[in-house]
This record gives structure tokens, C-alpha cells and sequence, in this order.
């Protein structure tokens, strides 16, 4: 007897779990695991050992992880709904595990400081804070990062002074002349979106050659796409020059 | 020690295709590492050297690891042993030969990682590259030496292959479970027995955690100061574990 034949029954029952499994396919198809937020942020100790005791690796794979969070599997997801208290812990961690680099401050200042609520900014201004407050290299910058988030999305002109008091008093020669300036910039009258415009243009003459490219370009688009309207960037020559 | 032996021992690395698996898993880790640090805002460089260097570190222990323990079971079970122990070679000769081929192979998997490195960034080779490499040097050979010891003792390789995994995991976490001590005064007696238990357990392991740090690969801070004494405790270790195989040969059985 053929092979087939005499096994036709089960032929028969694999193409009805075959069908069985496609219609399961088709009620699943379009389920996703559901987002729930900024997950709490582990312990030093605890994300370490997560990368096998490797401090770097760690600091690295939660940079990947923040820099993704909540915009996975072709989702994508306000800031408006993320836990910027959490979040800041998160930071926090990453500056444990390393001090000297800029990757999460940059993710800090630029990506997630975009958020339209400035009312949850509190706690990622005073981990720029945190971070800006020292003397190594240009760790400064993130300082006047918050001071410009405090300042113009916050309007915190209290805060936002008395930090601009301590970079203009930071001991630190190599720091560019307007840092000295930044009370006097807080305290402008010539307008918010002018204040603005002028201390991040500050910030990009000053930073040329020391600053990543990256940088540069988070700087000029915050100031093309954010600050000034469609009119006012088709007319400025630092908006005209962008790629 | 018998250089017939240690010939052995390599040609079988290239007879188990290890060389060629091990080039096919670096480039592909060094390639996974590059692509995950584009994906990066900024910073893209120092996220692959960082990704590449774990990457490799990782698929250079796992090859070494899995080529010794089933050598050596494969070894045992198609009574190679018992061949080559028939001949005139010692069981001390054997099996130093042995650690010699395996040692070999590691400094051979430690140098492919280090050009790999290389080759991903060199205008970045720095000391802190040669301090990555040496290091992991110490680590190879540490770990083909403790994957040679468990697959004497245990007589089954996927055993063998778990328990020097428990073993590197411990080891590369050693150095965190010290600090939770350290950090945490514990005043029950049965916390403060677990914590004698982990110290005594830590005296001897060697230190894994100290070796090949990914922030040596970007930050140009120099040799660490302390890599003479990671380097001796890694070299003490790797003599000991080789002794304790010794010992379990010696007093085995055919």
C-alpha cells in the first residue's frame, strides 16, 4: 500500500491544525504588546550585572534602550505619556555607570527636553543641571541646556537666573564669553523667542570644532523648527544653510 | 610536554572547524556591532567599539568553551585518551600538552579579536586597546583551562558546558556581589553567613570583571594601574585550575 493512503488520516489532521493555527494567525494578527510607560529604573548594582559586570556595556545598552523606549514594533508614543520622573532615574543610573559621556545629557537636552508639557521637565532640568554643574570638558553646556529649558519652556525665571549666576561664575577659563552673559539673557526684555534665538546661536558659534555634528544639527533645527516659524526660518541664513 | 600533542590539539581545532566558526562569528559580531551603533543619536563610534568589544568577548569565550568541552568529552568517549596514555606519554605530559594546545588556541582567538578592534577604529588604538587585549589574553586562556578542567571531571558535555558557563557568569559578576557586601552592613547571622560563603567562594575565582572593560576601548585614560595585579591573579588561577585537572587525571581510573 502507498505511503500516502496509508497514512491519510494523519495528512488530513495536520492540514486541520495547519488551518487551525492560520485562523489563531488572523486573531492575533494585528495584537501588540501594549507599552506601560517608563519602567522603573534598576539599581547600579542591578544594571551591571544585567550586562555580566560590565559598567560601559551597560551605560551603552541602556542608552539604546532609552533612546527606543516606547517607539518599538512601529509604535510610537507622545511624551506627553511618558514618566519623566522615571525617566530621570534612568539618567541618574546612566551617570553612575559613566560620567564622561554626553550621550544621555544629549538625549536628555534634545530629545526628550522637546516635550510640548513643560510641566514634566522639572526632573530632567536638574539632571542637566547635575551634569552641567561640572568642570570637565564642555559638561557646561548641558547647564546652559537648562537654564534655556528652564527659562523659555518653563518659564521659571527664578530657577532659571540663579542658574545662570553659577555658570557665569563656573571657574572655568576656556568657557566661551556669552556663559558670563547668560544673567543678563535670562533677564532680557526684548522678548522670549529673541532671547532664545540668541543664546542658542551662541551656543552653536562656540561649540564649532568642539561640539559632534549631531549636535550642531539638534541646535539648528531646535532653532529652525521651534523657535521660529516657517516665515522667519525661510529668511534667516542659518536656517537657509541647513542640509 | 609533548609538542606531537599540542599539534594534536590544533589540528583538531581546525579539523572541528573552530577557526573558520570563530572568524564567521567575530565578523559578524564586529558587523551587528557596527549596525547597532549607527542606530545610535550620537556617540555612534564609542556604542560599537563598546557593543564590538562585549560582542567579541562573548563569542570568543563561547567558541573556546564549546570546542574544549566537547574535544575533550568526544575525547574520553571514542577512548583517544586511553590511546595516546598508551604510548609513551606521561599523564603529567598529557595533560600539560593538552593546556598547551588549548592555551594556544586562546591566544590565537585573543589576537583575531584584537584586529578585529583594530580594524573597527584605528585611528582610536590607544593603551587602553593593548590593556583590552592582554587582558582578554589572560581571560582565554583562564577559561579553555576551566572548560578543560570541567569536561575531566563531569562526564557529560552539555554538563560541562553549562557548569563553565555558571562558572564565567560568576566570575564577571564576582566583582558587583563584593560590592553589594561592602555597601550593606548586615547584622543577621544567616545574611552574614551568605556573605563569608560569597567571600570565600570569590577567593577563589578569578576576577573577570576586571578584565577586558569596554571603557578602556574609549577612553583614553592610559593602562589601568592595577592590570599587573589582574594579570598575576588571572595567571595564578589559570596554573591552579591546570593543577586541579592534573590532579583529577592522576588519580583516575582507566
Amino acid at each position: 500500500m502507498p505511503a500516502v493512503s496509508r497514512h491519510y488520516s494523519l495528512y488530513i489532521l495536520f492540514t486541520l491544525v495547519l488551518a487551525l493555527h492560520i485562523g489563531a494567525w488572523g486573531q492575533l494578527r494585528d495584537a501588540r504588546a501594549r507599552w506601560i510607560n517608563v519602567p522603573p529604573a534598576p539599581s547600579e548594582a542591578g544594571a551591571a550585572l544585567f550586562a555580566l559586570g560590565d559598567a560601559q556595556l551597560a551605560y551603552r545598552g541602556i542608552g539604546v534602550m532609552l533612546q527606543n523606549l516606547g517607539d518599538t514594533g512601529g509604535m510610537s508614543s507622545a511624551f506627553a505619556r511618558y514618566d519623566y520622573d522615571e525617566l530621570a532615574h534612568w539618567f541618574m543610573l546612566a551617570d553612575t555607570l559613566d560620567s564622561h559621556a554626553n550621550f544621555v545629557p544629549f538625549l536628555a537636552a534634545f530629545y526628550f527636553g522637546a516635550a510640548q508639557t513643560p510641566d514634566k521637565l522639572e526632573p530632567l532640568t536638574l539632571y542637566l543641571h547635575k551634569i552641567g554643574s561640572r568642570t570637565e570638558g564642555e559638561k557646561w553646556r548641558w547647564l546652559a541646556h537648562a537654564i534655556y529649558l528652564r527659562r523659555f519652556k518653563m518659564n521659571d525665571l527664578d530657577t532659571a537666573y540663579q542658574w545662570a549666576q553659577e555658570l557665569a561664575t563656573m571657574d572655568k577659563p576656556d568657557m566661551p564669553y556669552w556663559t558670563k552673559q547668560m544673567p543678563a539673557f535670562i533677564l532680557n526684555a526684548q522678548g522670549d523667542k529673541r532671547a532664545a534665538y540668541d543664546i542658542l546661536v551662541q551656543m552653536l558659534k562656540s561649540g564649532k570644532g568642539k561640539m559632534p555634528r549631531e549636535e550642531v544639527n539638534a541646535i539648528t533645527a531646535y532653532i529652525c523648527d521651534q523657535i521660529l516659524d516657517a516665515t522667519q526660518a525661510a529668511n534667516d541664513s542659518l536656517c537657509q544653510s541647513r542640509e | 610536554m609533548s609538542w606531537p600533542l599540542v599539534r594534536y590539539v590544533l589540528t583538531a581545532a581546525i579539523r572541528d572547524r573552530l577557526v573558520m566558526a570563530v572568524i564567521i562569528a567575530l565578523i559578524l559580531s564586529a558587523s551587528l556591532s557596527v549596525f547597532l551603533g549607527s542606530a545610535a543619536i550620537t556617540e555612534k563610534t564609542s556604542f560599537a567599539v563598546v557593543f564590538a568589544g562585549s560582542g567579541l568577548r562573548l563569542a570568543g569565550v563561547l567558541g573556546l568553551v564549546l570546542f574544549t568541552v566537547f574535544f575533550i568529552r568526544r575525547s574520553f568517549d571514542a577512548r583517544d585518551v586511553e590511546f595516546l596514555l598508551s604510548r609513551p606519554v606521561s599523564r603529567v605530559e598529557f595533560l600539560l600538552s593538552y593546556a598547551a594546545g588549548l592555551s594556544v588556541l586562546a591566544l590565537g582567538m585573543t589576537l583575531a579579536q584584537g584586529l578585529c578592534l583594530y580594524i573597527l577604529n584605528p585611528q582610536a588604538f590607544s593603551a587602553g586597546h593593548i590593556a583590552w587585549i592582554v587582558s582578554m589574553a589572560a581571560e582565554n586562556v583562564i577559561m579553555a583551562n576551566t572548560a578543560l578542567f570541567f569536561a575531566m571531571i563531569l562526564s557529560s558535555a552539555a554538563t560541562a558546558a553549562m557548569a563553565v558557563t555558571g562558572f564565567y557568569v560568576l566570575a564577571r559578576l564576582m566583582g558587583q556581589m563584593l560590592g553589594i557586601i561592602d555597601s550593606t552592613g548586615q547584622y543577621k547571622l544567616v545574611y552574614q553567613v551568605m556573605e563569608y560563603i560569597i567571600q570565600g567562594i570569590s577567593a577563589v575565582m578569578p576576577r573577570l570583571d576586571l578584565m577586558g572593560q569596554t571603557s578602556w576601548l574609549i577612553y583614553d585614560f592610559g593602562a589601568p594601574e592595577n592590570l599587573g595585579a589582574i594579570l598575576t591573579q588571572g595567571a595564578v588561577f589559570a596554573v591552579m585550575i591546570v593543577l586541579a585537572s592534573l590532579i583529577d587525571l592522576v588519580r583516575r581510573q582507566f
